[in-house]
């Protein structure tokens, strides 16, 4: 054995780690005034005057999470963004977020992600968290579709299969996906 | 065509191939080092291999004994899981 072993599983996650950094496959989306921090969460940047000083203040939001695309069904209806966070647990959430839903006072909406374990701020501060959503624009597409097999996509034939779609420009999510229970089951009873 | 083949191929991938495989891509490595990463069917071997048989691989070639084949550096075993996420 070479002197320098290295546990294969360590180097392994290094090399997935540093070929998603360069692909690009994080969405932690920062733009004025938010600053989404990976480790820290999403922040705004106020500017507060007192008397005829004025500073910047950086207000939590919420803990991180990425905006991993803009969903819409092969019609092109039900326009949403597709959130993606881990919990305490490091248990990985995903949730999507109807445009429409952004138009409410969105305490329905940070109840349900909340339910999830991402954690947001309270208080009267929180109306920026919904302010973020709806201005974060990201190019990344996902089609949602009610089920494998053929669908009409823009007058054209496309098929669809679990994360993806021949015919289907970006990554394709079937709707029991969403719905489905965050129960699994994994490995054997003697692991 | 080619992205349902694509698909498939991850499905595949998930599962993992025989143990017959993994262990012809082993003796491969183990004989022509990282050089054997170039060639075409290596590439499609490695493809086929789950995360854990990769894995599994990665630390097998650093406990090579010396009178079989030079135990393979981490830098080497960095090199061929490049490969292996490349494809």
């Amino acid at each position: 054995m070479s002197d320098g072993f290295v546990d294969a599983r360590l180097i392994f996650e290094k090399v997935k780690r540093e070929a998603k950094a360069e692909s690009g496959q994080q969405y932690f989306l920062s733009f004025p005034p938010f600053t989404m921090d990976p480790k820290k969460g999403l922040f705004i940047t106020v500017e507060k005057r007192r008397g005829n000083k004025e500073r910047k203040e950086h207000l939590w939001l919420s803990a991180p999470f990425e905006i991993i695309g803009r969903v819409r069904d092969p019609q092109s209806h039900g326009w949403a963004r597709q959130l993606q966070w881990k919990d305490d647990d490091g248990v990985v959430h995903q949730h999507s977020v109807a445009d429409q839903d952004l138009h409410g006072d969105g305490a329905a909406l940070r109840a349900s992600l909340a339910s999830g374990g991402l954690k947001i701020a309270t208080g009267s501060i929180r109306q920026h968290f919904v302010s973020y959503l709806n201005q974060a624009t990201i190019k990344a597409r996902i089609t949602i579709v009610p089920r494998t097999g053929w669908h009409s996509v823009d007058d054209k034939k496309a098929f669809a299969l679990p994360g993806e779609g021949i015919g289907i420009v970006g990554r394709v999510i079937l709707a029991a996906e969403i719905t489905a229970s965050q129960y699994a089951s994994c490995g054997t009873l003697g692991e | 065509m080619k992205r349902l083949i694509a698909h498939f191929d991850r499905a595949r991938r998930r599962e993992g191939a025989p143990q017959p495989a993994v262990e012809a891509l082993m003796y491969s490595l183990r004989e022509r080092g990282t050089k054997a990463l170039e060639e075409a069917a290596i590439k499609r071997r490695l493809a086929d291999l789950s995360d854990l048989q990769v894995i599994e691989v990665g630390n097998r070639l650093q406990k090579l004994k010396p009178e079989i084949a030079r135990a393979w550096y981490a830098t080497e075993v960095e090199t061929l899981f490049q490969a292996r996420l490349k494809r």
